[in-house]
Order: structure tokens, then sequence, then C-alpha cells
């Protein structure tokens, strides 16, 4: 044998180099350190600085942009403008129009994103108010942006939800009750009020920029420009009020709807400003940025009714194209219309804009009785942007054809860019008058339902109170 | 006192000098096997009660320098029966002559972390499979190599995609939201089962959510690396009553795996060569229209004229099989792999090299691997030993695309939507777009390209010290360090001129995925065997502590806008980025004490885990899984048997809690160039701890027929408590999965494994075995009510939805059910992912240098949920049915009623293989010096058969899942494989 070693010097090397080894296990494990999480931040319980806060409120609104254009998808959907005809997905079609899985993906999207969206703005509130590095101005504008954005998840909520009602999540541990129609309207109105006597506090800048939308048609990057926002979501909440009990019993609550025309008069409405002024939420392709999801054009199309329902010469036919060479059809739809106005994957989409708002005062003058003032807006919105001639009040054979009409001025102006018109047809029970669709024609549901989840951690009941 | 020196460099460096040796001397000798006088090749030969052996050469010779004096040698051989030689002072050669042991019934298994047991012994059925087994029929990865052969593994492959990729499931479902692996030792590293997702979700779209990568991505399970050609055995424990000494990774069972090992004299050199082919085994199928038909079809969902429709289908021919077309390629595949073993002295070494080709069925893909391992063993003085094993490995594997896909470019997606009768056959370069998809299949096959590259590096060094070595005490003491390394690199490319490309808007796709994922493990124990004189008994007692990092890092660039021919990501007009990273530390500490008593009848072991891991919790508390375990074997047993072994073992194991299972945590966004910050979906729990299964298992082993049979019945109760649940809590708290320790699992089985050799005469025997395993999984307690979990393994009741059945945990109700609903009932049970049974029949004839193996595999019952289907349908186009299916999808998406869960029971003939070992004259006559040549003709899967009426009923669209492995979404359709293969010895 060659080169082995002696029996001592063995023993001795050995124990030496093993109780090294055993001290270097044992002590490069004495304690353990914390692994941090190393892909995620943690939302602190108190936000003590200012770029602390910018990065709260950023996320509170990203958290409102997230399922915006999946909004405007499925209620376009329902609501006969829009199909997302995509081979690989056929509940893009047969649940809108069909019958909607409360356990896929469309009945959680439009509910998960909405409540984490509140949990983020109450973490927010939350973290500013136990800060003592703001002063109560600035606190007073963090705030209230907070609970706008909150007041429009609800608002987003009930659009889907409508007479189910929804929680109101005031986040104190236990579980939240569900909340009828009207009792969340209400809480949506005083969220709103909160909010604007905050901004009236809240001096004469944020603490915080807001995204490029709120500045890109208007100014609403400053209090007294955000209340002017907050005001047109107040007004769009108060005729959902007014109209509330309508389609049971046609009944009219005007308190609500002359609330909706103040809180219009202290908002953006402007007739004689740029329709299309308002704020946006704006899309990008930058790394950890979103998209606008509604753009893809190989799956994308108009419903053909959006055609074949237009008055003759509405200019607002631009926002569609016919193109037999895109033809696509699935679960009993079919279409070769395009939609032109979203350009790209960084198209801004609408969050709430003067046409809007003149539409909504057109609702509200209508449920007040006031059919002229109604038609006089209705005719400002069909010769400006529909370059249409204006209507007379004769030319109407009834009282609900002024409302007919006024909805179909807000489908081709808001088209693809709101969930409005179902919305509305099911708010004023006329949900038949969007027409069958599919093979062999059906009227698709109203609402979205609750989805599974919470319907098992509430033991299927639903009631609301 | 240490010297600095020590601290820095290898410290076992220190023992490559010395001098000279004690008194000693040298034997020859030669083993046999008992009857037929043939040398055995690599029988181990040890002086009894020391380190100090060697192994036999080709021609069963073996010299061994021993002590002065009497020494006994012990004597072993894989197959055979382990002797105990005397070997006298006087004496200079020996010669042994072995048993044969068909069962296996001595091969050592590994009790402990550092003590091993014969297998005659063991108080648990711990699944042996040797080298033959798993290399004779090649194999894309080693776990398709064991599929059949493990009574109570449920091995099933995720897809047909080259390179691997499957699922072991040992007795059940243990976890729901932890790990779903089993943990893989390799020559004592713990070694990576990751999956790091190659990312083809920036193309597929598959989780519309993001781009990054998905679990729909058929990732690979990257034990899919090593080299089946190099393993000696696998040991597969199945449960905490074995893998207890495994602590909080093992209760999903523990597979040991041991490479091969050199051995004294001159080299031997063995060269295999493979050639074969890889062929589409199944199709979908796809509906046959008639002219008249397809113009109708095409003017009421194409929008085509008769005209259109007319021209196209003529050019089809009526029918052009996009299946064939798509997955028709039988490309040439090889497999050279190389080994030499051999030592002289102190030193022994293997050495191995692979180069491997499979060809994919579709073009564009493939699976490259090449391997080369260096084992070494150095005896550095008699009581000391260093072993230094090192392993590199390089694969490329392109799996194309396929799984779910919201893009349009998965080939299932496109042919289940395109009639075929339309023509989408590229002509002089052009690809016509499918007027259903806008896109076509064979300009993205031919076009998209998907490497994935991965460089590993497995090693370990282990230092062997008999400290002392009496006739009544023996202490050793090992100390060992192993690192498992590997690099994923994944670059996408998709040119922006592919029909589908523009539909983002950002035309051109290039990603760059790169992960590492590193293990690194030290371990010392103490053994201590204490022999009292005269009682026949031994105690072994041992001791030990081991600490564990792993560290995992990937991220992954995702650029489009890309213009032509550029293939970098730097070069997209439209970035984003993805990271993830995770780190874990532990220590354990391990004791065990094993009692073999009453002439090696009796076997008593009891022993403790207790650790602790950052992944937990509380990552100060250690907690403990302790075992018990007791065999005995009755050797007086009346006729035809001749042993009977009673056993009983308990233990626990556990299941460590996921990386980010531990925080609440909070997700960025960028909004218009400003970072935000909002709350997340995943709640975590700063109190959670490892899942603990209790496991019980009893049986008994039969040896009968003049040792010609062999019969192990096994009963085993598995409890899993502490479950960790990702609860889908109510969302309007703000957050929708709810991470909770809670709820129990029962698994109760039944495992029989019979072998026999019903047929041993003039040459000709035939053997036989037959497992049979049957699991139940049931719920027994949960802390909320019953809720239903997402096919995509996130813990929400979302993913597909319902519709496509999903499961579901309640009280009462089997683990793996699939619930759905039959239209007035929301929710009703529809199906069971797990199966009722599996059976693994394998039988091998040999006569002379002949030899005839086959192995069948059974699976019964079992569901998958058929969602391709669900997509032909949806376009009227699935193959068996006069509408093309559209009755079937109403009833489905809006009927309400689960119409895709179908029985996925199958029998498929595994591996087949014909060899013949050349007789030794033509060997000497034709090739030389070569020792031995066989030649062979293996297939693997060449039959399938089954009522399912996908490509194939193992397929599993998110890869690995406890649960949710029942969705069957546009895989990568399955081949089977046919090998020629020559091997030489030299």
């Amino acid at each position: 044998m060659t080169h082995t070693l002696t029996p001592t010097s063995v023993r001795r090397r050995t124990t030496r180099v093993l109780a090294l080894f055993a001290a270097g296990i044992v002590a490069g494990a004495c304690s353990d350190a914390l692994v941090p999480n190393y892909n995620n931040p943690v939302l602190p319980t108190v936000i003590n600085s200012p770029a602390a806060l910018q990065t709260q409120v950023t996320g509170v609104l990203a958290g409102e942009r997230e399922n915006h254009a999946f909004q405007i998808l499925i209620m376009e959907t329902m609501g006969r403008d829009a199909y997302r005809i995509d081979a690989a997905d056929p509940r893009y079609i047969n649940n809108p129009l069909g019958f909607i899985n409360p356990s896929a993906f469309i009945a959680n999207f439009l509910w998960n994103s909405h409540y984490r969206t509140i949990r983020s703005a109450n973490d927010l509130i939350a973290g500013v108010t136990a800060s003592g590095a703001f002063t109560a101005a600035e606190k007073a504008g963090a705030r209230a942006v907070a609970q706008t954005i909150k007041a429009n998840q609800y608002i987003r909520l009930i659009e889907t939800r409508d007479t189910i009602g929804v929680p109101i999540a005031l986040g104190a541990g236990a579980q939240d009750p569900i909340r009828c129609k009207p009792a969340v309207l209400t809480y949506i109105s005083a969220l709103l009020d909160s909010a604007a006597t905050d901004l009236a506090a809240a001096g004469t800048a944020f603490a915080f920029t807001l995204p490029g939308g709120f500045a890109s048609n208007g100014t609403f990057t400053t209090p007294a420009g955000f209340l002017q926002f907050n005001r047109g979501l107040k007004a769009k909440n108060e005729v959902y009020r007014g109209f509330v009990g309508y389609r049971a019993s046609a009944a009219i609550d005007a308190t609500a709807l002359a609330a909706a025309i103040t809180a219009l008069d202290a908002s953006f409405f402007n007739v004689a400003s740029p329709f299309r002024n308002g704020v946006y939420h704006l899309f990008s392709t930058s790394s950890g940025d979103l998209t606008n999801g509604n753009f893809d054009q190989s799956v994308h199309r108009a419903n053909p009714r959006v055609a074949t329902e237009a008055e003759a010469g509405d200019l607002r036919l631009a926002k569609i194209v016919k193109d037999p060479t895109q033809y696509l059809t699935t679960e009993g739809v079919a279409s070769d219309y395009l939609f032109t106005i979203l350009t790209g994957p960084s198209t801004p989409l609408p969050l709430l804009i003067n046409e809007e708002l003149i539409l909504i005062r057109a609702e509200a003058y209508w449920g007040l009785n006031n059919d002229a003032a109604a038609l006089a807006l209705l005719n400002a919105v069909r010769t400006t942007s529909g370059g249409l001639p204006a209507r007379l009040i004769g030319s109407f054979a009834t009282r609900l054809d002024i409302l007919r009409e006024i909805l179909k001025q807000k489908r081709y102006s808001l088209l693809f860019e709101s969930p409005s018109r179902a919305v509305d047809f099911r708010m004023f029970g006329l949900w038949a008058e969007l027409g069958l669709e599919r093979t062999p024609g059906v009227l698709g549901p109203m609402v979205v339902p609750i989805p599974e989840a919470e319907t098992n951690a509430r033991a299927g009941v639903l009631t609301c109170s | 006192m240490a010297r600095p020196i020590w601290l820095v460099a290898v410290p076992f460096a220190a023992f490559l000098f010395g001098s000279d040796a004690m008194a000693q001397r040298r034997i020859t000798g030669r083993v046999t096997a008992a009857g037929t006088g043939e040398p055995l090749v690599s029988a181990s030969v040890t002086v009894s009660g020391t380190q100090s052996g060697t192994v036999t050469n080709e021609r069963g010779a073996f010299t061994l320098v021993v002590p002065d004096g009497d020494v006994q040698l012990s004597v072993r051989s894989i197959g055979y029966k382990r002797k105990t030689a005397l070997a006298r002072g006087s004496d200079s050669e020996i010669n042994v002559a072995l048993e044969r042991d068909p069962f296996r019934l001595e091969a050592q298994i590994v009790t402990g972390a550092a003590t091993t047991v014969a297998r005659q012994n063991l108080a648990n059925d711990v699944a042996l499979v040797t080298a033959d087994q798993v290399s004779r029929v090649p194999a894309a990865s080693i776990e398709n190599a064991l599929a059949g052969k493990i009574a109570g593994a449920q091995i099933i492959a995720n897809s047909g995609a080259p390179g691997g990729g499957n699922q072991i499931r040992l007795r059940g479902v243990t976890s729901v939201f932890g790990s779903a692996d089993p943990l893989y030792v390799v020559d004592g590293v713990i070694v990576s089962n990751d999956v790091l997702q190659p990312g083809t979700n920036a193309l597929t779209a598959a989780r519309r959510a993001s781009s990054n990568s998905s679990n729909q991505d058929n990732g690979v399970n990257r034990i899919a690396d090593l080299n089946p050609n190099d393993v000696e055995t696998i040991e597969v424990l199945k449960g905490a009553s074995a893998s207890a000494i495994y602590g909080s990774k093992a209760s999903n069972g523990v597979v040991l795996i041991k490479t091969k090992a050199g051995n004294q004299g001159r080299p031997v050199m063995n060269i295999t060569q493979r050639f074969g082919t890889f062929a589409l085994a199944n199709k979908f199928g796809a509906r046959h229209f008639t002219l008249p038909e397809a113009i109708a079809y095409g003017a009421a969902n194409l929008g085509m004229t008769a005209g259109e429709v007319t021209t196209n289908y003529n050019a089809c021919g009526g029918f052009c099989d996009y299946e064939q077309l798509l997955y028709g390629e039988t490309p040439l595949s090889y497999e050279t792999s190389i080994n030499v073993r051999g030592g002289t002295g102190s030193t022994n070494y293997f050495v191995s090299g692979l180069s491997k080709y499979d060809g994919g069925i579709q073009k564009n893909t493939g699976y490259d691997k090449n391997a080369l391992r260096l084992n070494l063993r150095q005896i550095l003085a008699e009581n000391l030993t260093l072993q230094v094993n090192s392993n590199y490995i390089h694969t490329l594997t392109r799996r194309g695309i396929s799984n779910n896909d919201n893009a349009n470019i998965t080939p299932y997606f496109v042919l289940a939507a395109t009639p075929s009768f339309i023509d989408m056959r590229p002509k002089n370069g052009v690809y016509p777009r499918s007027p259903v998809m806008g896109t076509n299949p064979f300009q993205n096959a031919d076009l998209i390209q998907t490497p994935d590259e991965v460089n590993r590096i497995i090693s370990s060094a282990s230092l062997q010290w008999q400290v002392l070595n009496s006739d009544r005490h023996q202490l050793n003491v090992k100390a060992e360090v192993g690192i498992d390394r590997f690099n994923e690199q994944v670059n996408l490319i998709s040119p922006r001129f592919l029909i589908f490309e523009p539909n983002d808007g950002l035309p051109g796709t290039v990603t760059s995925m790169s992960g590492t994922v590193q293990n690194v493990n030290a371990n010392l124990a103490v053994t201590h065997t204490y022999t009292p004189a005269a009682l026949g008994w031994t105690a072994t007692t041992s001791a030990g502590v081991q600490r564990e990092t792993s560290a995992r890092r990937s991220t992954n660039v995702v650029t489009r806008d890309v213009l032509l021919g550029l293939e970098n990501i730097n070069s997209g007009a439209a970035p984003e980025v993805f990271a993830d990273r995770q780190e874990v530390r532990g220590l354990a500490f391990f004791a065990q004490e094993e009692v073999l008593a009453l002439s090696e009848r009796l076997l008593v072991t009891l022993g403790v885990r207790a650790e602790r891991s950052t992944l937990n919790g509380n990552i100060d508390q250690f907690n403990a899984f302790p075992k018990a375990s007791i065999s005995y074997r009755f050797l007086k047993v009346p006729a035809p048997f001749e042993e009977v072994k009673l056993r009983l073992a308990v233990g626990q194991a556990g299941n460590q809690p996921l990386y980010l299972q531990r925080y609440r945590t909070a997700i960025t966004g960028v909004y218009d160039h400003q970072n935000g910050v909002q709350a997340g979906p995943l709640f975590g729990n700063p109190n959670i701890k490892p899942e603990r299964q209790t496991e019980i298992e009893t049986g008994v082993d039969a040896h009968f027929w003049n040792n010609r049979a062999n019969l192990s019945f096994t009963l085993y109760q598995k409890t899993i408590d502490d479950v960790i649940l990702q609860i889908a809590a109510a969302p309007s708290r703000g957050y929708t999965v709810d991470v909770q320790n809670g709820g129990q699992f029962r698994n109760r089985g039944v495992e029989v494994l019979f072998e026999i050799t019903p047929f041993r005469s003039g040459g000709l025997e035939w053997n036989s075995r037959t497992t049979f395993a049957r699991n139940e999984g049931v719920v027994t307690a949960l802390p909320v009510p019953a809720f239903t979990l997402s096919q995509d393994g996130s813990g929400q009741g979302v993913a597909f939805g319902a519709g496509y059945g999903i499961g579901r945990l309640e009280v009462g109700g089997s683990v793996t059910q699939i619930v759905g609903s039959d239209g007035p009932n929301p929710v009703k049970k529809v199906g069971d992912a797990a199966p009722d049974f599996m059976m693994g029949f394998h039988n091998e004839v040999t006569w002379r240098g002949l030899r005839i193996a086959g192995l069948l595999d059974w699976q019964k019952g079992g569901n998958l949920v058929n969602v391709t289907k669900n997509v032909y349908d949806a376009f009227a186009l699935a193959p068996d049915k006069a509408d093309g299916g559209l009755a079937r999808i109403d009833r489905n998406d809006t009927k309400g009623f689960a119409s895709y869960v179908e029985d996925a029971s199958f029998v498929k003939l595994r591996e087949i293989s014909v060899s013949y070992e050349l007789p030794k004259s033509v060997v000497s006559r034709f090739f030389g010096s070569s020792r031995s040549v066989r030649v062979e003709f293996s297939g693997r899967n060449l039959a399938t058969w089954t009522g399912y009426t996908g490509v194939d009923p193992e397929v599993s669209n998110f890869g690995n899942q406890q649960i949710s492995r029942f969705i069957d979404l546009a895989p990568f359709p399955p081949s089977r494989s046919y090998f020629f293969t020559i091997d030489v010895g030299f």
C-alpha cells in the first residue's frame, strides 16, 4: 500500500477536522435569521413618509384600474355592444350571454379585485391617519382620494350585482352582512360626501401625484379638481339611487335626482367644454404596468347590432369598421365588425367623462319630468358627437321614447368604454328591448352572480339586508 | 488549535499525506455463483467489522489487504445471499460461492442517516429497484423508468413532450397545498426536483393575469436530469413510518438513489449504443365532413362561400389529418453510454458518460442530454475512507407549445376550432391563416423556438472514519457534504411575422428566463455498534446533525415588439421583468437505536428527528418526528414456506410550508411610471407549522416454494394532521386565500408484491412480478366548511370553474373527489382523480443468452376532465358525435352539467424488451477483446388500452399537483418509442 496515514496521525487530524465540521454545522445554524419575503412587499400599518404614501396611493389607483377594461367587456357583452369571440375560451360568450358560472373567472374578477382595492384603501386611510409625518390637510387629501376610489369600487360592485346586494367591508374581522342595493347606494353617497368634506380641508395640493389620466383631459390632480371628479361620481350614484325602485314599481326618488343635479353642478359637467374631458385610466407596455385588455383585435368584435341599430349618418359609427376577412363566430354569435376606438395596448379608457355626465344629467331631468332640459342635453350630444340633427319634443311618441333616445346616445357616445348600457336597460326595466342573442335566442343574465367562494364562506346564505 | 488553513482549504486534503501502513497481508480469491460457477462481477468483499474491503473484477477475482491473523470476510453481491467466510492467518487465497437471492432479501436498505439493514429484516415495505430494472428500456427520465414497478407508487406523465415531466405519488395524496413531491436523495445529497416553469405563458397567455410563467407551461420537474444508467439501486420509502428520519420533507415519501461505485482490478468498460425513434401513439381525431356538410358548416360558422369551402375541401381530399401532419415525425434518436469502473491500490473509480438525443414527434422539439460522472473512493488509511462523487449534466429540451392557451397557438386549440376540410398546409413558404383562430399551427411549430437548457452539478464528498473497531464495539463517524446546483435558461423566440403576433399590438416576442436552484446539505453522523459476546444480538446506535440550505432564484424577461431576426431581450420595445427568489435554512438532529437480536430474527428500531426550518412560522422551534418499528422472522414454518416475517412500523414525518405561506403579502404594480403597493390576495399565516403525518404500517413477508416465491402483503394507514390549507376566504374580506393549519386526512391502503419463478429448468427461467396497490384517502376533519379548490392549485375556487370539474374538500369525502354539477344539484361528486387500484405485471423469461421481458401497467379507475374535448365541442368539431359535440357543450356550459368527466382507466404496455447475450465463442471471434456483447430491441408505451377519449389518460395541464391533477387541456400527445441497443463490455 502506498501513502496511507499512521493511526495516530489519523486520529489526531480526523478528530480535529470532524470537530471543526461539527462546529461549522452547528455554529452556522445556532440561530437562523428570519428569511424575509424576497418577492413581495408588506403594507405598513403606519405610513411615515411621502414616498410611502405615494406608493400606496398608486397601489389603490392601480387596484381601481385592474378590472376596468374587463368590467366594460363583460357588461358591454351583456349590453349587446361587444363580443370577445375567443376560440380558446367560449365562456366570454356563453357566460355573459348564457349563464354566468359563479365559480368561474367572470364572477371572481368582478368581485375579488374590488374588495382587495377596498382593503388597500382602508389600509391607506388607517396608515395615514396613524402617521405623524403629515399635516392635517395632507391627511385629509389622502383620505379623500382613498374614500372616493373606494366608493367607485362599490359603484362597480353594484353595477354588476344590482339587487343581489353586496357586503360593505368594514374590516372589523367579523363577516360583514350583504347589504341590499339601496343601503349600498346610501353608503356610497356617504363615502363620497365624507371625501368631499375632506377635500375641502385638503388645501391646494395633494401630498402625492395622481396618474396622468387625471390631468390628460382636464385638471383633477388638485383637491379642488379632484372634488369635481368626486361630484361626478356622486351624481352617477344619485341617479342610481333616484331610479332604484323604478324597475319594480316605476318609483322615482326625486330627492336623489335633485341631489344628482346639485352634484353635477359641482362636477366638471359642462356642455360647453370638450365632451371627452374627464378622468381616464392609462395603460402602458412598461414593465410591471398594465395594458388595455380590450385591445386585442384577434378576438374583440362589435356586436353587429351596433351598426344595424344606428341612426344613419351617425359620426360615431366610425368607432367600428366592417372587415369581412375578420369574421369570427362561436357559441351562436358572429361578427366581422372591428372596434377602431382602441388603437393599441396603451389606449386609455375613460373612467368618467363630461359626455357621460351630460347624459346622466339628461336621465336625471327625465326622471324629474323636465323633458325639455333632458332633450336639450340629448340634442347637444346628438349634434356635437353624432353629427345628427337635433330632435324636437314632438317627435317622441311617449315619454319613454325620450329615455330610449338618451340610452341610445349613451350607447354610441360611450361605446365599449363604459358598462352603462347594461346597467341602464336593467335599471329602467327595458332588458327585453336589448333583443335576443345567440341561437336559438336568449335574453341572457341581467346580473353577475356572487362568486362561489363568497357563497361558501357564508354557508350559502346570500340574503341582503 | 485549528490552523487557519483548515478554515479555507478543503479539510480532507490534510489526509492525502501520510506514511507507512501497519502489519498486514494480502489475500486473493474469486467469488462465483453457487451451482453455475459463473464469476460474480462487482461482488463486495469486506473484512467483517471493518471498513476495509473491495469489489470483484470482471473475472470475479479480488485482492484484499487484511490484518494479520484470522479474519472473517463478508461477501455479498446484489441478487445473491450474503456469505461470511473465514480466512485463516495462513490463507493467501480463498474462493467463495454465493447462493442466489432472487428477491433481493439481502440487499442493504438505508434505515437512517447512517445505518442500513438487510432487506430481510426490514420492518417497512421499502421498494427496491435495481440498475437493471431502470436502464433496460430507455426512458426520458428516471421516473418514467419506474412507472409500474413499485407497489403503492402512482407514476404518471404530465405530457408526451420530450424531456420528462412526471409525478410520483406514494400512497395517496398527503397534502393539499404543501409540496407534492417525494424527497430525492442521491448519494447523500438532497437533490432538487423543482420545476422552473419555462415561461411559455408569455406566448400562450394561459394565465391571463400575467405574462410571467405559469404552472400550465408544461415545465419539467428536474429529477429528470439524472442519468438512469448511473443508478445502482433506488429505494423508495413510501410513508412516514419508513421516512421519519428524513423529517419534515419526508411525508410524501423519500426516493434514495445510490449510484454505481468502482471496483478493484483492471478497468472494465461498457459501451451501450442505442438507436431508435418515437412515433405518435394516439390521436384525438377530428370530425369528418361530407362536402355538403362542409359547405353548410362553412357558411354558418366561417362566413365562407360554397366555392371557398369546395376549394379547401378538395385540396384536403375531404380530410386533412392535422394531428398526423403536426405530430407525425419519427426522428432518429440515439443514446451513447460509456462507463468505466476499476481501481488500483487504495483507489476505486466509476466514470460514466452519456450522450443522448430523444427526438420529438413534433418538428422543432427534442431532448438532448449529456452527462458525466466520476465516483471516486480513496482509502486514506486503514480506517479512513474518502468518497467523492461528482456529476455534471447538461440538457437541452425543446418542448414546443402545449397546454392551455388564450392566444390560440397551442396546436390542439387550433385543430379543435378549424374543421378538417380547411387547408392550412403551408405552400411555398406561405402559411394560410386558420379562418377561426387567426393563426397557423405549422407556422407556429416551424418557427417558434422553445429551447430550455439546464446545466447541473451534483456533487458530494464524504469521509468515513472508523474510530474504534473491536470485537464488541465499533464506532464510526461519517461526515458528508453535498451540493446540487443547476441553472436553467429558456429563450423563447416568436418572430414578429407569425400570424398571431400582431394581436397584442406588439408583434414579436422574445423571452429570457434564467433560474438557479441550489441545495446544500452537510451531515455528521456517529454510529456505534455493540455486539456483546455470545449473546446473539447487535445494537446500533446512531446520532447526528444535518444542516440544509436551499435557495432558488429566477428572473424572466419578456420583451415584445421585437424586430425581425433579433433574439436578444434588449431588442424589444416593450420589456417586462419578473423575478422570484426563495431561500430556506434548516437544522436537524437525529438519533436512532436499532437492535438486531435472536440470530438476526428480531429487529427493533426507535428513532427521532428534531428539525427546525425558516419556512415555519416559529423559526426557532424544533419539531420532532419519532418512529418505532419491529419485525420478526419466523424461520421454522410449515411447508411450503421457508420463512415468514411479521412487521409493524409507526412513524411521523412532516411536510414543510411553502415559502410564501408565512407572509402576509402585498403586491406591486406600476401605474404611469410610479410603483404602487396594494393588498395581496394571499393572507399568510405567521404561525404556520409543518403538516404532520402519522403512519402505521404492518405486513407480512413470506418466502415459499424453495425460495422461488415471495409474497409481501402490507396494510397501512396514514393520518395527516395540521394540514396546511389555503382556504378560499370570503373575497369580500379583501383577500382570497387564507393560510391555516387544520383538518385531517386519512389514507388507508393495501399493497401486495408477489414474485415468483414459475419455471426454472434446463437453462430456461421464467420470473414474474406482480404489484397491486389500493389507496383510499378521506378527509376526516376540516376547520372550515367544505370548500372547492381551484384546478390550478392556488387554493381559490377559480381557474376553470366548476363546469370543468373541481376538487372539493369536505369531511367524509374523498380527498381527490371531483365535484361538478348535474344541473339541478350545483355541487355533486362527479368523479375522483385517484384510481381505485393499480397493478403492475412484470414477466421475464431467460433462456441461455436470450431474455424477453415485458411490463404492463394497469390503473383502474380515476377520472380526468377532458377539457380538450370541450374546445372541440365549442366548434362542433368533436369526432365522436354527429353534431360535433354541440349538445354536450350546451349541457356543460349553459345547463351546468359536468359533461367532460371521464374514466381514465388504462392498461399500458410500458416496456417490452428482447435481448440476446452473444455466446462467448462468438464474442471472442467477432469482437476480439470484448468481454460480452448484448443486442436488444426494446419499446416503451407501445400499446395503451383505455376507454378515455383524450389522447392520453395520464396528462395534466397544471403539471404536478397534489389534488387537481385531472385537467386534460390541449396536451402534447403521447408517443411510443422503439430502440435497438448494442451493449459491449470490455
